[in-house]
């Protein structure tokens, strides 16, 4: 490890202060899960760290004025038993219980996860299908609300300042009731990153047509987005065999359009179409 | 840089080196080589210990990180000289071939019975899905975790 600096601050306006010194090479620490590794391999050699975990405001999760705003240092296990998150985001808990293991999950961040801008980031997916934002605050205490499709724009890659941290992450909470779901496919069936993910947030009219889709997919080309094929095959529809094939190959389309003539193209455009049926498993 | 934190169970307030990550601070300052180093990024669960009651993964904390926490490692286990009920489980049950992995997996399901004294087989799968023995030997791991749930009485 080369040599850096750790400061801790204990609050936000602390956080301000603190990111007043901050530079090119500044590393904002939460969980840990993947900067600390970075750092031990000497991947990264910040000279300054800013370690996050001490701020207690960025820890909780609260519903205020029709939204849900979950701290940036909200880690997934806290995430995925969170009463809010699961009456109003269960593709939001879903995901949250099955990052990594155990022991990432105890550590790992939401914050984290989304500013590390992994295309495979298995919290990204359900919030992109939910439209959430990211609060964020800089150096001269301005805030910034990202829509978060707007803030990550390559694999790994962000338009977040070097002076700016995450706050909070922020979704609206719907006024009816939702179907949203998550899934994804990696290499084993545990501890595993995403080959594949898909979040899915539906809404439904009387008779029980699909009115409304959201539909995100991720670990497809450089960033989750909205597959707008798969959402125009759900769109007037009820949930039934034949739907659930428009929308699996709808899904396959949206992957050959995602990743022409890329190695993993024959795979990814059959096997997204078996996390298309696990979408609509219970139904 | 000078933090305070409490290691099995005695409180410190000392200088640390902020750059270090927990498990070279608990090994090489600390002197508690019970925690293994596997993999390093945070894969193989070997170096796991307990922060505020949670399973975590020693190797992906920088010790700035551990101020003001409770720090529970595989030496914290055994009380007055006795092991916990869930190292003679291991004991008993064979869980213990080559032993690198096996103060990870007691971390990891001590943890586990924190939050749930009496797992099912399925929940102590997922608690332990992080913890990998190259030994293979699953079965008799699950078994003594189980067990340890199971029989009654006593501390863990």
């Amino acid at each position: 490890m080369s040599s850096f600096e750790v400061v801790t601050p204990g609050n936000v306006s602390e956080l301000v202060n603190e990111l007043k010194k901050a530079g090119k090479s500044t590393k904002l620490l939460a969980g840990g899960t993947d900067l600390v590794i970075s750092l031990n391999e000497g991947r990264v050699k910040p000279e300054l760290i800013i370690d996050l975990s001490g701020i207690a405001e960025m820890k909780t999760i609260q519903e205020r004025e029709g939204r849900v705003l979950i701290g940036a240092c909200a880690t997934f296990t806290e995430i995925a038993v969170n009463e809010a998150i699961k009456r109003w985001f269960y593709s939001i808990a879903e995901a949250a219980a099955g990052i990594g293991s155990k022991q990432i999950r105890n550590r790992g961040t939401i914050g984290g996860n989304i500013a590390n801008s992994s295309p495979a980031g298995d919290m990204i997916t359900p919030l992109v299908s939910l439209g959430a934002s990211v609060i964020t605050v800089n150096s001269k205490n301005t805030t910034r609300d990202i829509p978060l499709t707007e803030l990550i724009t390559g694999v790994g890659k962000n338009i977040l300042a070097a002076d700016e941290a995450i706050l909070y992450v922020e979704i609206p909470v719907p006024q009816e009731e939702r179907m949203t779901r998550f899934v994804k496919l990696g290499s084993r069936s545990t501890v595993s990153i995403a080959r594949l993910n898909l979040a899915v947030n539906l809404g439904f009219d009387e008779s029980g047509k699909i009115d409304d889709a959201m539909v995100a997919l991720g670990a497809v080309g450089t960033t989750v987005f909205s597959a707008k094929m798969a959402e125009e095959a759900l769109l007037g529809k009820k949930i039934n065999e034949d739907t659930k094939e428009s929308f699996a190959e709808a899904l396959a389309r949206e992957v050959e359009k995602s990743i022409p003539g890329r190695h993993t193209l024959p795979y990814k455009r059959e096997a997204v179409k078996g996390i298309a049926y696990d979408v609509f498993a219970d139904n | 840089m000078r933090i305070d934190f409490i290691l099995n169970g005695k409180k410190y307030d000392m200088d640390v080196n902020p750059e270090l990550r927990l498990v070279d601070f608990l090994r090489d300052d600390m002197g508690l080589t019970g925690t293994k180093e596997g993999c390093g990024e945070g894969e193989c669960g070997s170096c796991t210990v307990i922060v505020d009651k949670k399973a975590v993964h020693s190797c992906l904390i920088l010790v700035p990180q551990i101020r003001g926490k409770e720090i529970l490692t595989v030496e914290g286990l055994s009380k007055n000289g006795e092991l916990s009920r869930l190292q003679k489980s291991f004991i008993e049950h064979g869980a213990v071939q080559c032993g690198y992995c096996t103060p990870g997996m007691l971390m990891s399901a001590t943890a586990l019975f924190y939050e749930n004294p009496d797992p099912s087989i399925e929940e102590i799968k997922i608690a332990m899905a992080g913890n990998i023995c190259r030994c293979s030997g699953y079965t008799a791991i699950i078994d003594a975790v189980k067990d340890a749930a199971e029989s009654k009485g006593g501390d863990l």
